[in-house]
């Protein structure tokens, strides 16, 4: 039996925001077969990785309880949420922080189902360098 | 011929106003430090002399003797370190800022806007130590206050070790003076006795780097910091020496923390920086400071202050000073760094919702 997949889509493609911008999205859980589906969670959240330990932000939430049917979790789900002014993505050299939109599938047998689209907000350069040296 | 005393205070050619008040807080804080030293080894010795003697069948140490010395001996230390305390902040602050951070708690704008930012920007920190406004441009950054730190910890550090050494002096010359043969104690003294006399250099040392090259003022043309934007800094340097060499520079840190098996390490690495200022052979007269300008820009596209809980995007004015015959100073001066895009702020969408 196939599990259950999300897929998520932007309607930017190109994936680069600028604060204030809206982001609109959406998502579809393909083949949800005979599953039952206990709730459903999108979160536009920053996170951070790198050296030091992950730390992460949720700027957007929603939450549907189920039960949810097959019906519904086909039917393309939308969200959108204005990005706030900070913090931008950044690529450090131990410090990264990155954007993304993630839905969680929470399933019957209590396992999860996850699935993350990264985007970038703002336009920070990667690494700045020693300019003095 | 005049009196030593009458020349520290009186003759103006021969020691400025500005020198002879630093010389006159050094004086102060080395008798306070003399004073918590007694006090300490009056403690100690009050202490240690109650335990023996009520322990013996001879207690020339009565309750209400004892306690008097406990009250004036604590009542020394405490005197002490507020004279300490006092005369530091007023060797290593200038008048200026002693005077600002007093009238801090009036009406400042900038506070008010930074407040409002921290709400809008909650990983942009602004809880670092706010300007004030500036004499020449708009405001004054302030050091960061961890040397004053340094200095306080090694006296303590120092303190504790000189009581300690007492304590264990005492027993010993108690023992001795009682023809015990027992110098255990003596022995187990004298690394404490090191540890006080190594502690006390250290204590010179930081004292030294908070004083040599005296205060270091910064002001800036505009505040927060946009990337990108031109600024101007006005650099003061007053003090008592020549100064050998003076660099300032912007410097990014990411800073990063993490747990190594049991223990939590944070480590620190500069990811840019750029040089403003560099001189040699700054001849700094105590009549007046030693100034200049010079621009200030955050490169556009570079990263804006950001702090998390473990992770930490920082930016700072560094500037490090060398006088002859004096330890390096660095003093660092935190900057906020804002996204450099912030336009209008974004309107009210919902940011979370929950259906069943």
């Amino acid at each position: 039996m196939s599990r259950p997949a999300i897929h998520i889509s932007l309607t930017d493609e190109k994936r680069v925001y600028q604060p204030g911008d809206v982001l609109v999205g959406q998502f579809v859980v393909d083949n949800p077969g005979d599953q039952r589906i206990h709730a459903l969670e999108a979160s536009v959240i920053w996170m951070t990785e790198g050296k030091g330990e992950e730390d992460m932000g949720v700027h957007f939430f929603d939450r549907q309880k189920g039960p949810l049917d097959a019906r519904q979790l086909e039917t393309p789900c939308k969200f959108s949420t204005v990005l706030p002014r900070s913090p931008f993505s950044y690529d450090g050299l131990m410090i990264r922080v990155r954007w993304a939109v993630r839905v969680r599938l929470f399933l019957e047998s209590e396992s999860e189902l996850t699935e993350e689209l990264f985007f970038r907000l703002g336009s920070v350069d990667s690494i700045l360098g020693d300019l003095s040296a | 011929m005049r009196p030593w005393s009458s020349w520290l205070l009186s003759s103006q050619k021969a020691l400025s106003r500005s020198k002879r008040g630093w010389w006159a807080g050094v004086t102060i804080a080395v008798l306070a430090s003399l004073l918590i030293l007694v006090g300490v080894v009056w403690l100690a010795a009050s202490v240690t002399l109650f335990t023996v003697s009520s322990g013996g069948e001879s207690s020339y140490m009565t309750v209400p003797f004892f306690i008097l010395q406990l009250l004036l001996s604590v009542a020394m230390i405490g005197i002490g370190t507020y004279l300490v305390m006092i005369s530091m902040w007023k060797v290593s602050a200038s008048v200026e800022r002693r005077g600002a951070l007093l009238s801090q708690a009036t009406e400042f704008e900038l506070l008010k806007e930074l407040r409002g930012l921290r709400e809008q920007m909650p990983t942009v920190p602004m809880n670092s130590i706010a300007p004030t406004p500036g004499m020449v441009l708009g405001y004054r950054l302030h050091a960061s206050r961890r040397n004053l730190w340094g200095l306080v910890g090694a006296a303590a550090v120092f303190v504790v070790f000189v009581g300690l050494g007492a304590v264990l002096v005492i027993v010993t010359y108690n023992k001795v003076s009682l023809q015990l043969g027992d110098y255990s104690a003596g022995a187990l003294a004298i690394p404490f006795l090191i540890a006080a006399i190594w502690s006390f250099g250290y204590f010179v040392k930081q004292l030294l780097k908070l004083t040599s090259i005296g205060p270091t003022v910064l002001e800036i043309s505009d505040y927060p910091i946009v990337p990108g934007k031109e600024y101007q800094i006005q650099l003061s340097q007053s003090g008592r020496l020549r100064i050998q060499l003076l660099d300032v520079t912007l410097v990014c840190y990411e800073e990063a923390t993490f747990k190594q098996g049991t223990n939590i390490r944070t480590e620190k690495k500069a990811v840019f920086s750029q040089r403003l200022f560099r001189r040699r052979g700054i001849n700094v007269d105590s009549n007046s400071s030693f100034q200049t300008q010079f621009d200030l820009m955050v490169p556009e596209g570079a990263m804006h202050s950001f702090n998390s809980d473990s992770n930490r995007v920082q930016w700072k004015i560094e500037i490090y000073g060398q006088a002859k015959g004096f330890p390096r100073v660095r003093r660092s001066f935190e900057l906020i760094v804002m996204p450099h895009d912030l336009g209008p702020e974004p309107t009210n969408h919902p940011r979370s919702r929950e259906r069943v």
